[in-house]
């Protein structure tokens, strides 16, 4: 059962998607559905090669449907509820199952960049579909349940909220200032310099100054690049050699696979965003500390405001000096 | 200088990067885009 509810408070909707409740929780050591096949297996794998570079399967516990059912209640004027329209796709980086990402080749990361592509562009082409979503949960302390290196795809049928508000606010930038806000952040930061983590050609990391996480990375295109439809190959590839270097800087930090949240954001597929959408991505990590975790608790849950407990400065400086 | 440096379309489709796309049908019946990629048309590793 899928469907999304409107909740006509944060003026946002919610996904309900009960057969997830099912969905593959730590699979036994010798079974992983994103390992290439092996005849011998009794349960086939996602992936009926006995090789891969990088696979794209549709999600088997999708929250979003091209063709979902009718919703689990009756549309209302305040209670609407209408089908979770869209589509989920899991990316696996490797066909390697022990793959450490951060040591995969700076090729490797350029070819998942490609592939990126090629799925905002396919997805995106779809008219139910209003938003690509490219993210990868990392790590058990986010919640992953599988081990082998994968990302994933939500196209939804809204601009999710959170980018919503972004490019909302960027748009109003841009009618006040002519400028694109992404474009004016990005300046500033080089300008000041404090918080900023790595460049490469076409690329820049930083942790922003209003980071809610203490090692909070952003990467931003250093041209205005509204999503990836507009790379080019440096592009591509530049972008991959970044990728990579955050991963290696985020692994030196603690001596440990960091775990977090990456989260791409680009320009809506539903026609909007000229002019004030800017490619992006976020990394969340959620340790504050090698051993302490930042908890989403009262402040952030029931009020939406984020306490963070580092300064961005210094959490830069940090990132900057671990490799 | 930086430290290190649709579904149901079966078939191949070639993409701008030179990449190819391989839609297939996976034993649980959905869809699998399989991504092979042109030797030695990346950057090389460091």
């Amino acid at each position: 059962m899928t469907e999304r509810r409107w909740d006509p408070f944060q003026r946002e909707w919610v996904v309900t998607a009960t057969h997830r409740q099912d969905r593959t929780f730590k699979p036994p050591k010798d079974y992983c559905p994103f390992c290439p096949a092996d005849p011998d297996d009794e349960v086939p794998t996602a992936v009926p090669r006995e090789e891969y570079d990088i696979a794209v399967v549709e999600n088997a516990f999708p929250s979003l449907q091209p063709d979902p059912p009718e919703p689990a209640v009756d549309d209302g004027d305040l209670f609407r509820a209408k089908p979770a329209t869209g589509a989920c796709e899991v990316v696996l980086f490797t066909d390697d199952h022990d793959a450490v990402v951060s040591e995969l080749p700076t090729e490797q990361f350029q070819r998942l960049v490609a592939v990126w592509q090629d799925r905002y562009r396919d997805l995106g082409a779809d008219p139910d579909h209003e938003y690509v979503y490219v993210f990868e949960n990392r790590g058990e302390e986010i919640g992953v349940t599988l081990e082998h290196p994968h990302g994933q795809i939500y196209a939804y049928p809204f601009v999710p909220p959170r980018i919503r508000r972004e490019l909302d606010a960027s748009r109003d930038h841009r009618e006040e200032t002519g400028e694109c806000l992404f474009c004016d952040v990005l300046a500033a930061e080089r300008d000041d310099g404090a918080r900023i983590v790595a460049e490469t050609d076409h690329f820049t990391a930083f942790v922003p100054f209003q980071a809610r996480y203490a090692y909070e990375m952003h990467v931003y295109a250093d041209d205005h690049l509204p999503s990836l439809d507009e790379f080019e190959g440096r592009h591509v590839d530049d972008l991959g050699r970044m990728l990579k270097e955050v991963l290696l800087r985020y692994d030196a930090l603690f001596d440990f696979e960091l775990p977090y949240v990456m989260a791409l954001h680009q320009r809506p597929t539903d026609g909007s965003g000229d002019g004030y959408a800017h490619f992006h991505i976020e990394f969340y990590p959620p340790h504050r500390t090698a051993q302490k975790l930042k908890h989403l608790a009262g402040s952030e849950r029931g009020a939406g405001t984020f306490v963070n407990n580092k300064l961005a400065e210094a959490a830069a400086a940090e990132l900057r000096e671990c490799l | 200088m930086s430290v290190a440096d649709s579904a149901g379309l079966s078939g191949w489709h070639a993409t701008p990067s030179g990449m190819e796309r391989e839609t297939v049908e996976n034993d649980h019946g959905r869809y699998v885009h399989l991504y092979t990629f042109p030797a030695g048309s990346e950057a090389e590793d460091d």
